[in-house]
């Protein structure tokens, strides 16, 4: 494992380096996940690009509403965080759980996200939340809705020399009350076999839900089938079970070390009920609770 | 590759060294400094056995680049004991007993140190959660939770601990 560090200053420091040679240059942010490839060969870049000494990509801000954390803002930090825990609870809930605490004491919600694990815990939380990647790069700076930002299995669609600088959450009365589980057999540290968000929207009746999941597809998966079905039905246990049997009978999951697919088909069904009733009752108006 | 100096507070003591920009913390704990405390497990940040803290931070030393703690203070196992005084928990450590062979001891107790230095009284099961990510194959945990909650639990103890690191 030998290769160079390269240290901007700057964020367009960062994009030159990258940009001048993106093939043999990697990004690294905390480096817990790009460390452990690096060491087994599957990548062996010439150079990383470090971000570790480019200010201002840290720490949560409001934004429209809404929220804006910096891509180098820590995992710990982001599930600590006064803002995070009372606007988006539901985000506090998927970065408190990766992995160990040595790994969020230093792993990024930027290098997460950009790592594109298909099991890793934030980004269907995000994809729920309908939050969007911001990204500078040679051609300046977009905005990329997570629903797009995944491609495959460790694979965004970041262009070459582009880097993602903060993530951006719109403010919602679902980022509120939304829950994140997951489903685990082996020790809690592991990937989830299944990471399950449910936000919900409801009066009497179920206005909005937004269902994602992890673990079953190459990335992170919107349940927009079972969504439509939900609205306008009363918001029950008879319905959340419903859905999920609508979400069991729509995924196609992979195989893989956390479960087979006719096992994670099955567990989609249990967790994904469970995990709806949870938001209904959590998202039920004060007064209103079954 | 042209070599960086790194600058890094180990247990109280500032090294400037001259690294390769590949190297790993732990590496340079062990090679360089000689500090053989922290050990390689599973080298992917897995089990533990390489926990340092990292300005208080618990960090896994098999995959964080030296130069990422370039100016940082690292505290070490062999920076707990204070005058030939063990440090509270690895007196505990000791008494109930929690370890067997060692080779995870060094990080379960930067593990714990990391929890209680930042949450004094966590609950049990705030003890369980954070110190699941580190394994042991040959003792039982029930004592390594047993001496981190005996720490926790005495106050008197708990405070020498704070003042020796």
């Amino acid at each position: 494992m030998r290769f160079d560090v390269l240290e901007p200053r700057s964020v367009q420091e960062a994009v030159d380096l990258l940009a001048a040679r993106p093939e043999e240059r990697r990004v690294v942010a905390g480096g817990t996940a790009l460390i452990v490839f690096l060491k087994e060969r599957a990548y062996t870049p010439e150079a990383l690009v470090s971000l570790h000494r480019v200010p201002g990509l840290s720490g949560v801000e409001p934004e429209d509403g809404g929220l804006r954390i910096g891509a180098m803002t820590r995992l710990a930090d982001v599930h600590r965080d006064a803002r995070v825990r009372a606007e988006c609870p539901v985000l506090a809930e998927a970065t408190r759980v990766v992995a160990n605490a040595r790994i969020r004491a230093v792993a990024t919600l930027g290098g997460n996200l950009c790592h594109a694990d298909y099991h890793s815990d934030p980004p269907g939380v995000l994809l729920a939340l309908g939050a969007r990647v911001q990204v500078r790069g040679p051609a300046g700076e977009r905005d990329i809705p997570i629903a797009e930002f995944y491609r495959d299995f460790y694979e965004t669609s970041l262009r070459p020399g582009e880097i993602a600088v903060a993530i951006r959450i719109p403010g919602s009365p679902l980022a509120r009350t939304g829950v994140y589980q997951r489903h685990m057999y082996s020790a809690r540290d592991d990937w989830p076999c299944l990471g399950v968000t449910a936000l919900a929207e409801v009066d009497e009746t179920c206005r909005t839900l937004r269902l994602a999941l992890a673990g079953v597809a190459n990335r992170p998966l919107r349940l927009t089938w079972v969504e439509e079905q939900a609205v306008g039905r009363r918001a029950d246990a008879a319905l959340a079970a419903a859905l999920a049997d609508l979400a069991a009978e729509g995924v196609d999951p992979i195989s893989d070390l956390k479960g087979p697919d006719w096992y994670k088909k099955e567990m989609v069904r249990v967790c994904v009920a469970e995990a709806i009733e949870r938001a209904f009752e959590r998202a039920r108006p004060a007064g209103r609770r079954e | 590759m042209t070599r960086r100096v790194v600058t890094l507070t180990v247990n109280g003591r500032t090294h400037a060294l001259e690294l390769e920009p590949w190297r790993l913390l732990l590496d340079v704990l062990r090679r360089e400094l000689k500090l053989y405390g922290a050990r390689e497990g599973c080298g992917a940040g897995v089990c533990g056995a390489c926990t340092v803290l990292c300005d208080g931070r618990p960090v896994s030393s098999c995959i964080m680049l030296a130069i990422h703690a370039d100016g940082c203070a690292i505290t070490t196992i062999e920076g707990l004991a204070r005058d030939g005084q063990l440090h509270p928990l690895q007196q505990a450590f000791l008494e109930h007993p929690a370890f067997q062979c060692g080779f995870c001891t060094p990080g379960m107790i930067m593990a714990a140190k990391a929890l209680l230095d930042q949450n004094p009284a966590p609950s049990d099961e705030e003890i369980v959660e954070h110190m699941q990510g580190n394994l042991c194959r040959c003792t039982d945990y029930t004592g390594i939770l047993a001496a981190v909650r005996a720490v926790r639990d005495h106050p008197g103890l708990a405070s020498r601990g704070a003042r020796s690191a």
